[in-house]
């Protein structure tokens, strides 16, 4: 979980560049994985990310944030990534009810598990696996265990129901695992 | 795939997400020593899904945000007057033939640029008026740290590397192409018989004949380069431009004007064309050299031991961040980094 100042967001508005620092260093890589799962391109991803930090100190005297300030940096973050032609790919299908259909890899493979597998590989297979999730279930899972956020917080980022969030992260964890267990 | 009894995602959720109440935490407990698998699973799916974004890459990344903010005009303050807004400026007035397409910090670019040709005119006053009404000498510039695109008045396509600049005068195109190179750029000429194009840098004149090459300046070469990837290109001494001692380099070839006017060609144009990539290629580079090429590529202050400074280093990367070259190069030449704010130093084991 990131370490950020409680006062962060007043600490900021007053100029203080240390506390502008630490919100940076905390959120850069959260940040950084979810531009990049969402535009598809980690050099425009990591400018989106730089620019953001570089309007918000600029208009810092003027910065406001209702809810947390992670959830904000989310929101602000999927909102720049608006020019992004990728973004309509990613959340074409996202009015549809996801309550029903069944999160699965994409061109899962057979996984073979007649040895004991090392952990590297493990990890290797699990962040294959992570990499072939839908994206919608990739962003809930990065906002949830990379930036904290909260069902109703990721919910009003992306614009689903907090049900829908729910959903896709119980969906997701089954197929990962599955992805390890032996049948 | 069958649901297993024993695994409740929503415990694993809270759990990662750091929010299990007492109660809950002795249930997720239970599902862990439940199977071998929850375990694993448990223990090795947040470095999964953490990506591979390392503290070196969230440094590089501060270093290049706090140095944007450092060199930006405050939002209060009219004049952008920082040398680094003066490149995408003077390339403006260049009477509306040259556009910077800068790859990052568009937005506060084009605010700056629009105050800076406001500016502009109000300071040169009715000088600036006539001057926009003509053609007018020109000049681009890319920053250490990015490369700069921009378009000639003939619609030439000149790429500058990090660090470069270019300029032309207002006789530019009547008839002859002529522009001055200090630097490094990748040219994408359109050929016209009847406006030769010419690229002069240091003590050496290129002449278009084709398409597509790059021309190499730096003042730690030991002599200028002009890589070809498309069509032909003459390559001679300035003092010799007027006779017929010219060589004639094609696509592959690079050619290395010596001292005494002598060209060496060879066919390693691929690394010398690299950079117009996105890549970096070295092939036995003094340490001196490759050096000077990261710090205007990254914008870094790189220092080494002088005991270090011939070593020779052949490797090529590709998009790679400055952390990531510099590990690579630690390993390949048995150095160790060692940071101190903005300035690198390399060092003997």
């Amino acid at each position: 979980m990131p370490e950020i100042p409680v006062d962060c967001v007043a600490r900021i508005r007053t100029g203080d560049l240390e506390a502008f620092e630490a919100l940076f260093r905390a959120m850069f890589a959260p940040l950084l994985a979810f531009a990049t799962r969402y535009t598809g391109d980690r050099a425009r991803a990591e400018e989106l990310v730089q620019d953001l930090f570089f309007d918000l100190w600029r208009e810092r005297a003027r910065w406001t944030v209702t809810g947390t300030v992670t959830a904000y940096l989310y929101a602000a973050l999927r909102n720049r990534a608006l020019n992004v032609r990728r973004r309509d790919a990613v959340e074409q299908d996202w009015a549809e009810d996801e309550a029903h259909a069944p999160v699965r890899l994409l061109h899962a493979h057979p996984v073979t598990m007649d040895t004991v597998l090392e952990s590297a590989e493990l990890l290797a297979q699990l962040a294959d696996a992570m990499a072939r999730l839908p994206d919608r279930c990739a962003l809930v899972m990065q906002m949830r265990w990379h930036g904290g956020l909260s069902y109703v917080e990721i919910a009003t980022v992306l614009g689903i129901s907090p049900k829908g969030v729910e959903n896709q992260l119980a969906r997701g964890l089954k197929a990962l695992r599955a992805e390890l267990a032996p049948d | 795939m069958t649901d297993d009894p024993s695994f409740d995602p929503q415990l694993l959720d809270r759990y990662l997400a750091g929010d299990l109440s007492a109660e809950e935490r002795r249930r997720y407990e239970l599902q862990l020593s439940a199977s071998p698998l929850n375990a694993e699973f448990a223990r090795l799916l947040p470095r999964a899904a953490l990506g591979r974004t390392v503290n070196a890459e969230a440094d590089a990344a501060w270093h290049a945000l706090s140095a944007r903010i450092a060199s930006a005009p405050a939002t209060d303050e009219l004049a952008p007057h920082r040398q680094r807004d003066a490149s995408a400026i003077t390339a403006l007035n260049t009477g509306n033939t040259a556009g910077v397409a800068a790859r990052s910090r568009r937005m506060w670019r084009s605010a700056s640029v629009r105050i800076a040709a406001v500016l502009c005119i109000v300071i040169g006053g009715a000088a600036t008026w006539r001057a926009l009404n003509q053609p007018r000498d020109g000049i681009a510039e890319a920053p250490f740290g990015r490369d700069v695109t921009t378009t000639l008045p003939d619609g030439t396509q000149l790429t500058l590397a990090a660090g470069s600049r270019a300029s032309w005068t207002r006789e530019y195109g009547k008839p002859r192409r002529e522009i001055r190179l200090e630097g490094e750029g990748l040219f994408v000429v359109l050929h016209d018989d009847a406006r030769p194009f010419v690229v002069r840098t240091r003590d050496a004149v290129a002449t278009d004949i084709g398409t597509r090459f790059v021309v190499r300046g730096w003042a730690e070469l030991s002599g200028v380069e002009v890589a070809v990837e498309e069509g032909l290109v003459s390559l001679a001494d300035s003092t010799r431009e007027h006779t017929a001692q010219r060589t004639v380099l094609r696509a592959g070839q690079l050619g290395r004007l010596a001292a005494g006017g002598q060209v060496m060609v060879s066919t390693d144009a691929d690394a010398a064309l690299a950079w117009t990539r996105g890549q970096l290629v070295f092939e036995k580079t003094p340490l001196s050299t490759v050096l000077l090429a990261l710090s205007r590529r990254f914008d870094v202050e790189l220092r080494a031991d002088t005991s270090l400074m011939t070593r020779q280093l052949s490797a090529r990367f590709s998009a790679q961040s400055l952390p990531d070259v510099l590990d690579a190069i630690a390993v390949a030449l048995s150095v160790r980094v060692v940071t101190n704010g903005r300035t690198l130093t390399l060092l003997p084991l």
